[in-house]
């Protein structure tokens, strides 16, 4: 993503903002709200064209995933069939559809689910229906836009551990957008701060820890340093506008 | 409020009501061309239970096809205006004008076209138009309804204009095309009714008919009798699409 900047109605959103994703990284966005993240997201998803500057993709259709900040279940459908709708707009046939579809609700500790509907599930079942079926299609770019926002502590920490050791099967290169600071340090290897509305990138913070975290990680100094640095950059971005 | 005291409550007020009714006419010894007694009614039911039978399915029959038409006109024209905004703007007006306009003041025409032979033709046509507009709307708003995340998400895995409809659009629509129904069908039977009405005698033998000859010949208690067919219908029919919407739903969403 190259120089890019989004308008609405003469109203600059985003930009000039310039990011690369390298495959098999992990990418936290955070920012104040309103600071064009979930805009940024749907450029590099491809749901939406730049005003100007170019975005690049090396994933085709079909290898990119999003993940919002609700789950966004069809409430009619099972969270099998939820899981495999995106095969199933590939063109999947049904039975093999099925099959990798319960293969990943398997993989979300969602085994014997299957024929539950949405109503029926927990906020944090939902959400993880909601990521395997992002991981379904073995995307090579992950989106995740607040994936746990809507969650309690307990749960979200479960759910990014969960998610991180998805992660490291396949290796896609994952962009997430959070509030939470520690959050973005915990789950990525690189955090990019971004300034108010117009989104612009004021700080980045690169972490040599590797994955997956070890059990202490959250105690350990390097995290709290890096969570430090981060919300430094955060509240600076925020007392000085744009 | 347990289950006895819901279904007993209304129960009692219709009886003490009733038993009001009953002891009001027999102490004012009212005539029955003004007001019959509820016992009076009772024994009109009885006796005239024949043709209030074979009146009630009159109605109850043109409102019903009325109600096929009016979903056979909506549906489609639901689905292509939710696919084309060009068409949605073409119909739009049309429809709200269809269904600001009261019913009354067109039925006198509607009836004059269908003819003296065939009233039926004019009732059905009637129920039909406003039957229409619950339908139409309920059924668009419903294609429409789809969660825009999950939109963007048949965007991102290029979903075909069929997909979009079949696995979106039309499951998505699902709760407002059954509360369109709900209403429609309230609405159909007061289309017949009011047809029934404007066409006043002739060939039509609905419940409507019923009422209208029994008040001319001053026949209360049958005018009664009709009106209370007429309320146990609506009642009926309202009841059951209610149910059914119930079970759908529960099939819909899981619970």
């Amino acid at each position: 993503m190259q120089d890019v900047v989004v308008r609405y109605d003469d109203r600059t959103v985003l930009g000039p903002f310039s990011l690369d994703l390298e495959p098999g990284s992990s990418t936290a966005l955070v920012g104040p709200s309103g600071c064009g993240k979930s805009t940024a997201l749907r450029l590099l998803a491809g749901l939406e064209p730049p005003t100007e500057g170019v975005v690049r993709r090396a994933a085709g259709r079909g290898e990119t995933a999003v993940v919002f900040q609700s789950p966004t279940l069809a409430p009619w459908s099972s969270a099998l069939d939820n899981v495999a709708l995106p095969l199933r707009l590939a063109g999947v046939p049904a039975a093999l559809a099925a099959e990798r579809a319960g293969a990943a609700l398997a993989r979300v500790g969602l085994a014997g689910s299957e024929l539950r509907k949405p109503a029926q599930l927990s906020g944090g079942m939902a959400m993880r229906v909601s990521i395997a079926r992002a991981l379904a299609t073995s995307p090579r770019l992950l989106l995740m836009d607040e994936p746990f926002a809507a969650l309690d502590e307990i749960t979200r920490r479960r759910l990014a551990d969960d998610v991180m050791s998805l992660w490291t099967e396949g290796r896609p290169a994952v962009l997430f957008i959070t509030h939470s600071v520690e959050e973005a340090v915990y789950m990525a290897d690189r955090v990019i701060v971004m300034s108010p509305g117009p989104g612009r990138i004021v700080a980045e913070a690169r972490l040599a820890d590797g994955f997956p975290r070890a059990l202490r990680f959250r105690t350990s100094a390097a995290f709290r340093e890096a969570v430090e640095q981060v919300s430094q950059a955060l509240q600076m971005a925020m007392e000085s506008p744009a | 409020m347990t289950r006895v005291t819901a279904v007993a409550a209304p129960l009692v007020l219709g009886l003490a009501l009733l038993g009001g009714w009953e002891l009001a006419c027999r102490s004012l010894q009212l005539p029955v061309y003004l007001l019959p007694a509820p016992s009076a009614i009772a024994v009109a039911l009885s006796d005239h239970a024949p043709t209030l039978f074979a009146a009630a399915w009159v109605t109850l029959s043109s409102a019903l096809l009325a109600l096929v038409l009016a979903a056979l006109v909506a549906g489609p024209l639901a689905l292509s205006a939710a696919v084309s905004p060009l068409i949605e703007r073409a119909v739009q007006p049309l429809a709200v004008t269809l269904q600001v306009t009261p019913v009354v003041a067109i039925a006198p025409l509607v009836v004059s076209w269908a003819g003296l032979d065939h009233p039926e033709y004019a009732t059905t046509a009637l129920a039909a138009v406003v039957a229409f507009f619950p339908l139409f709307s309920g059924a668009l708003t419903g294609l429409k309804s789809a969660d825009p995340d999950l939109e963007r998400l048949f965007d991102l895995y290029g979903a075909s204009p069929g997909q979009r409809l079949w696995r979106l659009r039309i499951p998505a629509a699902t709760p407002f095309v059954l509360e369109g129904v709900k209403v429609a069908v309230g609405l159909s039977v007061i289309g017949a009714v009011v047809a029934e009405i404007s066409a006043g005698s002739g060939r039509s033998q609905g419940l409507a008919w019923t009422i209208v000859e029994t008040t001319h010949q001053l026949r209360m208690a049958e005018t009664f009798a009709a009106l209370f067919a007429l309320a146990i219908l609506a009642v009926g029919l309202h009841a059951l699409t209610r149910s059914a919407e119930t079970e759908i739903l529960r099939k819909w969403r899981g619970r």
